[in-house]
């Protein structure tokens, strides 16, 4: 009996070293519209992305024309979403209790509301690195061009090889180069995106009653949005 | 009395129960030394002898200073009884606990067994660095939808993350309902997320609840939520179910003899629109001395109205839960149904609590003389009655019946009967801030219900009024309680008030409880009597929770079944906690006192005298620190116990206890632990004074390896514990080699291998050398 137990013990043992570990997701979908891939970093796979794609470290996103998706990160609920035309990769290294993450905008606008964190939130473009400690903010990357930040709360750390600035709420940020210094003023009005061709909010939504006859009748609200 | 003060400090390694009770049972316990919070409390017994089976054990615990002691119920497997206490809600200090077990007979024992209440086993619990989990359990992140969000129907994403790597979650125990109805077999698991995408849901507002537990069945957290869903699509009626299996197996050789122990059973849960049906199955190889059913059995059958409203009914073995002065915790076998609503509840339960089994009897000439008593066969009958008055009062009533039938054996004692008639009230305040829970309970008990007796001779003996009549009548007639020369017509009293309040940073609780020693309900077999008192404790957060403060002061009579022997007692103390939030160690000082004194006659043999206070000091911090990549947490822990009796010198005793820890984390999943610890007790004074000292040492490793294949992880561990008595009884070493494998995936379940050796060198004139093996399976789907 007590061999049998080591036996299998040992057997149970060798299988697990056998089996090589596999990635846990770091984020998820939770709504996509349009044309919206996902490209595995490690199998070099692109998947459309629907509700509920699992997102794993080195991920890329690519939205189309018409392609726009909202993810949030499964250790701490931020939130980003990303706009048509728009192709971006996120990183997520653990670090201890919480996980240090990095998403690289090569092109296209991203929306950033991130959650209080315990670790470094960055998001980093072809000419600069900005680093977010709870806050919302818009990305948006020129194809090789300039990146253009867009506060909305807390503060942005906007840096780069010739600078530092800071970017608070109703400041735009402009970095041209990754050779200029960021500079920072207020935001215009019409300049920064918003989300009403997006999509990203119900624009109606129903209410159905029922009389004593059961007769039904469908009340439909509109929803105006404002930015 | 030296024996008590040995159990009440909890640092025995070794304890051979040597009670002179036939039949009584006798454990192996290990005390455990200190516990970081967050970490699991395993704690396990071995019944070493036993003749009956065990229906159900229950770990009794409690943060020291409080009322109450929660419980938790403990695997069985074979003979050894074993539980983990979740240790993240728990406040730093003192952590009390004690074993209760039932037998299928119902007969109810304790461990230890004297007052377990008044002398547990006790271990430290020490602050880590964050204390954030003793206010809201595990961390749960809604990912999809935001509360109170509007989803359009085609969004539909319901998504929740649970970061904590660390937890020991079941996933098996997972429940997740929408507007109360189970889904959980529809939940997807990867990693720490949880998700589910509906294809439909009816429009407008919909409740989610989601809960984990951990292997122990212990809650580690919770969150709730509504959302709205925003175009109009019937729901679709499906089926859903949810299967678990399991069959468990131990071999033991201990004390040179062997056993084989199987166990296996079948959970099934399952929903179609809004009836929920459920099974479970129980199958024990171990049929015992009382020879009552050790196999269980129970189906369940409850059809939603509402989301408020059910219809249910229960058959087979099942246990209530009115509150502890009424039902609760007893294994009934019968048929259960009732009621819930948001306005009215009902309750109705009845069977039997216990089968008939003969005894044994010699006759010699006529004369019969029994040699083993057998057990009645016992019925029992539950009533409860709850108004609910919205959400802040619930007022019921109840009614709990337990007679045992004199004509279902031959060789039996005494036939008992007990009738408990009383009234609860719930109230909810503020918001939660203001609680309150009331119980007021009467009992009648009957210690003979053979040869009925007439009322006029009930009421000389009790000088009962002759208006007493018409009740006595009363509960004949109901068949409730038997007229006879056993029954004491003047009711046992029972009663419990708690109150909490919940306001700046301070969570107050003020009780008051008073059990008659004659109190008796047939539905709570583990509840401790004879005793009266008030008891406050507060729960302080200071400087943005880094620091928590607990104060206590318990002043209650027990004993009261010993009159001229009743014993009041004086409990105070105080307990500090900082939980630093950064890198700097944790550190929680705590303090107690007890006085018990009582003025039994010291030349009555029959009534133990007390005079004596006890002080207790504790001092522990715990440090996470790096080293490279290494992870470490070193714990530190001393306490020391005093006790002054003024009565004897004999019974002066004192414990000093130093733990040291250190935990190892590495890059890769590979956990390492080493410990030490040394505990030096004195017990008597002067030249009867005798020395006791244990040292031990122990080490552990375990390795994870995550997501082998598709959601697979396998847990290889071991561990060993050297322990060096001296000084006591008898010197000796006990070394104990436990390994295994726990290997878990989501599809083809859980499998679990541990091999445990332990040898005793020359204990008791004897080369012990146990060995037990466990294997266990267990698949849902």
């Amino acid at each position: 009996m007590k061999k049998k137990s080591l036996k299998m013990l040992l057997l149970i043992s060798l299988i697990g070293v056998a089996f090589a570990l596999q990635a846990k997701p770091v984020a998820i979908v939770i709504k996509a519209k349009g044309q919206v891939t996902v490209k595995n970093k490690t199998t070099g796979k692109s998947v459309k992305a629907r509700r509920g794609t699992r997102l794993n470290d080195g991920d890329k996103i690519t939205t189309g024309k018409k392609g726009r998706v909202a993810i949030k990160f499964i250790d701490d609920n931020s939130l980003l979403r990303i706009r048509p035309n728009s192709n971006c990769q996120i990183s997520a290294k653990k670090e201890k209790s919480s996980v240090a993450k990095n998403i690289f905008v090569e092109f296209g606008s991203i929306f950033a509301s991130i959650t209080k964190q315990r670790s470094r939130f960055r998001v980093t473009t072809p000419t600069s690195v900005a680093s977010v400690k709870g806050t919302r903010f818009w990305t948006v990357q020129e194809f090789k061009g300039k990146t253009m930040y867009f506060g909305e709360e807390g503060v942005v750390e906007l840096a780069n090889d010739s600078g530092v600035a800071l970017l608070h709420s109703g400041e735009t940020g402009i970095v041209t180069s990754k050779n200029s210094k960021p500079l920072v003023r207020k935001t215009k009005a019409g300049e920064k995106p918003g989300f009403n061709e997006d999509g990203d909010a119900p624009d109606e939504f129903e209410m159905e009653f029922e009389d004593a006859e059961g007769n039904r009748k469908v009340l439909k609200f509109k929803v105006k949005k404002s930015e | 009395m030296r024996l008590r003060f040995i159990k009440s400090a909890g640092m025995i390694v070794l304890f051979l129960a040597t009670l002179v009770f036939a039949g009584e049972p006798m454990f192996l316990h290990n005390s455990i030394q200190s516990v970081v919070i967050g970490e699991k409390a395993h704690i396990e017994f071995n019944l070493v002898s036993f003749d009956q089976d065990v229906y159900e054990a229950r770990l009794f615990y409690r943060e020291k200073g409080e009322m109450d002691y929660q419980s938790v119920v403990m695997r069985q497997e074979g003979y050894n009884l074993s539980t983990d206490i979740n240790t993240q809600k728990l406040q730093p200090g003192r952590v009390e606990y004690y074993l209760a077990m039932q037998s299928y007979s119902g007969e109810v024992y304790f461990y230890p067994a004297v007052d377990p209440e008044q002398n547990p086993f006790n271990f430290e619990l020490i602050a880590g660095e964050s204390g954030g989990y003793n206010q809201s359990g595990a961390e749960i992140l809604i990912l999809s939808p935001e509360p109170a969000d509007v989803v359009p129907q085609d969004e539909l994403l319901i998504a929740v993350s649970v970061p904590d790597e660390n937890l020991d979650i079941d996933a098996a125990r997972t429940r997740f309902l929408i507007d109360g109805v189970n889904v959980s077999q529809l939940l997807e698991r990867d990693g720490d997320l949880y998700m589910l995408v509906p294809r439909r849901m009816r429009t407008g507002n919909h409740n989610v609840e989601f809960k984990i537990f951990d292997s122990s069945g212990n809650l580690l957290g919770k969150k709730e939520w509504s959302f709205r869903v925003s175009s109009s699509i019937a729901t679709e009626a499906a089926f859903s179910s949810r299967t678990n299996i399991y069959f468990d197996n131990r071999f033991q050789d201990i004390a040179r003899v062997q056993d084989n122990y199987i166990r296996a059973g079948l959970n099934f849960d399952g929903s179609y629109k809004d009836l929920d049906i459920g099974l479970r199955l129980q199958y024990n190889s171990t049929p015992g001395y009382s020879a009552q059913n050790a196999t269980r059995y129970s189906a369940l059958m409850a059809y939603n109205f509402s989301s408020r409203t059910r219809l249910y009914l229960k058959g087979g073995d099942f246990s209530g839960n009115y509150d502890p002065l009424t039902f609760w915790n007893r294994r009934v076998l019968g048929f259960s149904g009732g009621l819930k609503s948001a306005w009215f509840d009902l309750d109705v339960s009845m069977g039997t609590t216990a089968s008939a089994v003969e005894g044994q009897a010699t006759i010699t000439g006529g004369d019969t003389t029994i040699t083993r008593y057998g057990t009645f066969k016992e019925t029992f009958l539950s009533v409860r009655p709850v108004f609910n008055f919205g959400r802040y009062v619930s007022w019921g009533l109840n009614l709990i019946n337990g007679k045992e039938d004199p004509g279902s054996i031959v060789y039996g004692a005494n036939p008992r009967e007990s009738l408990v008639m009383g009234t609860s009230l719930s109230l909810n305040l503020d918001n939660n801030r203001i609680r309150v829970k009331s119980s007021m309970q009467a009992s009648i008990a009957n210690k003979n219900a053979r040869g009925k007796v007439d009322f006029d001779t009930l009421a000389k003996q009790y000088n009962l009024p002759a208006s007493a009549k018409s009740m006595a009548d009363l509960l004949e007639s109901s068949g409730l309680l038997t007229l006879s020369q056993g029954l004491a017509p003047i009711p046992s009293l029972a009663m419990q008030v708690d109150a909490y309040f919940s306001y700046f940073n301070h969570l107050l609780r003020l009780s008051y409880k008073s059990i008659d020693a004659d109190y008796t309900t047939p539905g709570n077999p583990y509840l401790l009597k004879g005793l009266r008192g008030f008891y406050a404790s507060d729960n302080v957060r200071l400087i943005n929770n880094q620091v928590f403060l607990n104060l206590y002061f318990n002043s209650y009579t027990d004993n009261l079944s010993q009159k001229g022997a009743e014993t009041a007692n004086q409990d105070f103390g105080a307990t500090l906690s900082y939980f630093p939030n950064s890198n700097l160690p944790s550190l929680t000082l705590s303090f107690g006192n007890q006085n018990r004194s009582n003025s039994a006659d010291t030349t009555n043999s029959a009534l133990y005298p007390e005079d004596n206070s006890t002080q207790r000091i504790g001092v522990s911090s715990s440090y996470s620190f790096d080293t490279g990549a290494l992870g470490n947490t070193a714990t530190l822990s001393f306490s020391n116990f005093a006790r002054d009796d003024k009565v004897s010198l004999n019974n002066r005793s004192s414990f000093n206890v130093i733990s040291l820890g250190l935990r190892n984390s590495y890059p890769f999943p590979l956990v390492t632990r080493f410990g030490y610890s040394q505990t030096k007790s004195e017990f008597g004074a002067g030249s009867t004074a005798t020395i006791q000292n244990i040292t031990r040492f122990d080490g552990g490793v375990e390795y994870q390896f995550k997501g082998v294949a598709r959601g697979m992880n396998i847990k290889p561990f071991a561990n060993v514990i050297f322990q060096q008595i001296s000084g006591g009884v008898q010197d000796y070493n006990r070394l104990n080699y436990s390994a295994g494998i726990y290997a878990r995936s989501e599809k083809m379940g859980a499998l679990s291998l541990r091999l445990d050796y332990i040898d005793y060198s020359d204990l008791a004139g004897v080369d012990w050398k146990d060995t037990i093996v466990n294997a266990r399976y267990d698949l849902t789907f």
